[in-house]
């Protein structure tokens, strides 16, 4: 079993309490896509997957940048709130291939607003896990591959715009599902099924995601250390006190400082010179 | 200083393309960060405030709020070292006796710390961020005997990006400002605090901004307007409304270049690249160069790319204290890219280079950047795995006579005209 499948339930069990909890829970199904795997290149996968949809998506779909005066919809801000989640496996049963959840609002109900954004992206691959998510994590660097979406470049969370030109052309979450799912799949032959969550109800139910992503990103710092060190590399180096062995000798010159200043600041005290 | 000097430190010589709107916006700009000269450091005790020096920027809302004046002896260092005389500055700190390797704008510190005409402060807060050079700058001012009486206090900075480093660090910016309200009689007033806060997060927000309208290309403006913005917003006495309009300006006239698609005046942009230290003094004699004849842009250095993306949160002391641990630990300039590890700071170029549609990624190596000693091979072959041209240089970014900027523009020909790109 894999180590991150215990997070993929996670996943599913939280949207089951969301559901329970009245929020509005929509589910979307991206076609079927036969026969992909045999296509013989990248670009020709990405044609497939993203047939249908009302916006170009692959490299120079877009210039990557939408202004403040053209944006329909602002998703995961700093003060709305954002968490993304990526979550790999090789177990079947875990992740349905295409299927699009969304929480909350869509696009086209939040004309000139910002919501909390939560994005979850599960991935299905013959001996996918935790050592992959690094270099997988890459393929969703979106930069100008989805018209009308620009994810901005402050790391960590996504931070998001949908421009009023794609809103009007009918983008939705379930295009943007589509589409992530069509750069994962066309960037990656490994990857052969994904599954995307968007949380969209409250920066409440981002909580428990983001609870979920830290544990995640701990697990996937584990598999980044190791596939650099297959590669010649330790990237970590234990520079913290309490992996020093010579720590004790530290301790102690910090005692000897301490009581030093308590002598000095007493009265009387010599106020070394 | 005369105003051609001031004007040759604060600022790279702005592009052509600075015209009109942008030329006041410098003028502005420049007036406010002549506040960083090193001068202002010996005037200090005139103001009649508490003095508290610091090793490291730490938190400018803080020591604002209580009323301090607060110097980063670091940044007094760097803006010495480029100074028109800054080479002599960095040779009498030489021939003070400090190991060859410590990085000159630290050395340069440490001529300050040094200098018969350094005022006395009443508390000194030192950190082991962002680097080697000022952590040991931060041992030289706490084992400095003239100020052996003087309160001090040392942040220990984690290495780690997690909530609890936030929460750890913010716990230990709060022991700082009880230290602070002990050694120099002055109360954090926390509705000023916080109003100083929603200043700085409506600052960081601007500079997000501009921050992504350097992905139109051309580029519209100038790049360094980001650091400028930064230096604004983070070295100088926060919650300035002035700043903050200097900001939204900024933002404003950069918005209209790019609906006009205008780029750089006089610069026909065809290379785009990643400058991935520290910003050199000497880039007046080197970017303006590579810009005007190669068409080649210097995107992003370190200063240029962290903006304060995190929000503080004005909810309550204890949750601004933390927001601002995240903030210092994972958007902080240098400590960004100093602190963590080499897959950060690799994931951080990459990233960068998709984004914002670059073409090179130059690794200056500062010599005096230890931190970066081990990854020139990871970096050289992070890019060659992403098909992404990748230049080592090995320069001082704080004294162009190591390599000189005919030198550094050479070799950059070079190199863009043998991957192509030129």
């Amino acid at each position: 079993m894999n180590v991150l499948d215990a997070y993929l339930e996670r996943v599913y069990a939280l949207v089951e309490e969301m559901r329970e909890r009245a929020a509005l829970v929509r589910v979307y199904q991206a076609p079927g896509i036969p026969g992909t795997g045999d296509l013989p290149g990248a670009s020709d996968a990405l044609a497939r997957l993203t047939e249908g949809l009302p916006i170009r998506v692959g490299p120079g779909a877009s210039p990557g940048l939408i202004l403040r005066s053209d944006t329909f919809l602002e998703l995961g801000s700093p003060e709305a709130g954002s968490c993304s989640l990526l979550l790999a496996t090789d177990t079947t049963r875990l992740v349905h291939d295409g299927r699009v959840t969304l929480v909350g609002p869509e696009v086209g109900e939040s004309a000139g607003g910002s919501l909390p954004f939560g994005q979850v992206l599960m991935l299905r691959g013959a001996g996918l896990g935790e050592k992959d998510l690094d270099e997988l994590q890459r393929l969703l660097v979106v930069a100008g591959q989805i018209e009308g979406y620009m994810v901005r470049s402050a790391p960590g969370n996504v931070w998001s715009r949908v421009s009023q030109e794609a809103a009007a052309k009918g983008f939705s979450f379930a295009t943007l599902g589509r589409a992530l799912r069509a750069l994962v799949m066309s960037g990656s032959p490994a990857v052969e099924a994904v599954e995307v969550l968007f949380v969209t109800s409250g920066k409440a139910d981002l909580v428990p995601l983001e609870a979920a992503a830290q544990q995640v990103r701990k697990i996937a710092r584990e598999g980044t250390r190791e596939r650099w060190k297959v590669k010649g590399y330790d990237i970590d180096c234990a520079n913290d006190c309490s992996a020093c062995g010579d720590k004790p000798v530290c301790d102690d010159i910090r005692s000897v400082l301490k009581e030093r200043q308590h002598i000095d600041e007493s009265p009387g005290g010599t106020h070394a010179t | 200083m005369s105003d051609k000097a001031t004007q040759m430190t604060m600022t790279t010589p702005a592009l052509a393309s600075d015209a009109g709107v942008f030329d006041q916006l410098n003028r502005e700009a420049n007036g406010i960060l002549a506040e960083l000269l090193p001068q202002k450091l010996l005037e200090a005790p005139k103001g009649g405030k508490p003095f508290v020096i610091g090793s490291d920027e730490v938190l400018p809302e803080i020591v604002s709020a209580m009323d301090l004046y607060y110097n980063i002896l670091t940044v007094t260092g760097a803006t010495a070292a480029g100074m028109p005389d800054g080479a002599q500055t960095i040779d009498k700190a030489i021939e003070m006796g400090v190991e060859s390797r410590l990085c000159n704008a630290v050395r340069c510190a440490m001529y300050y710390l040094y200098s018969p005409l350094m005022p006395m402060p009443d508390a000194i807060v030192t950190t082991n961020s962002p680097c080697d050079a000022v952590d040991t700058l931060g041992i030289m001012m706490d084992n400095y005997k003239p100020w052996a009486h003087v309160p001090k206090f040392h942040l220990d900075a984690p290495h780690g990006r997690e909530e609890e480093d936030f929460v750890y660090f913010g716990k230990q910016l709060k022991e700082m400002v009880l230290f602070l309200e002990k050694a120099t009689g002055r109360k954090l007033d926390l509705g000023r605090f916080l109003a100083l806060c929603e200043e700085s997060n409506r600052q960081g927000a601007l500079l997000a901004e501009f921050q992504e309208l350097k992905r139109a290309v051309p580029c519209p403006v100038d790049p360094d307007w980001a650091r400028r913005g930064f230096r604004l917003s983070r070295w100088i006495p926060p919650g300035r409304p002035e700043v903050t309009d200097i900001l939204r300006r900024l933002v404003a006239a950069t918005e209209e270049r790019v609906k006009a698609k205008q780029g750089m005046d006089g610069v026909d942009e065809k290379i785009r690249f990643l400058w991935w230290d520290v910003s050199p003094v000497w880039a007046g004699k080197l970017f303006p160069r590579l810009a005007t004849e190669l068409g080649a842009v210097c995107l992003m250095d370190y200063y240029s790319y962290a903006a304060p993306w995190t929000v503080i949160d004005t909810t309550s002391e204890e949750s601004a204290l933390r927001t601002f641990g995240k903030r210092y630990l994972i958007d902080t300039p240098m400590t960004r890219q100093a602190m963590h590890g080499a897959d950060f700071w690799i994931e951080d170029a990459l990233r960068i280079v998709k984004e914002f549609r670059l073409d090179a990624v130059v690794m200056p190596c500062h010599i005096g950047h230890k931190d970066l000693n081990a990854f020139p091979k990871i970096a050289r072959d992070a890019c060659r795995e992403a098909g992404i041209p990748f230049l080592f240089l090995g320069c001082d970014v704080w004294d162009e006579r190591y390599m000189p900027p005919d030198k550094v523009f050479e070799t950059m020909k070079t190199f863009f005209q043998s991957v192509g790109l030129a």
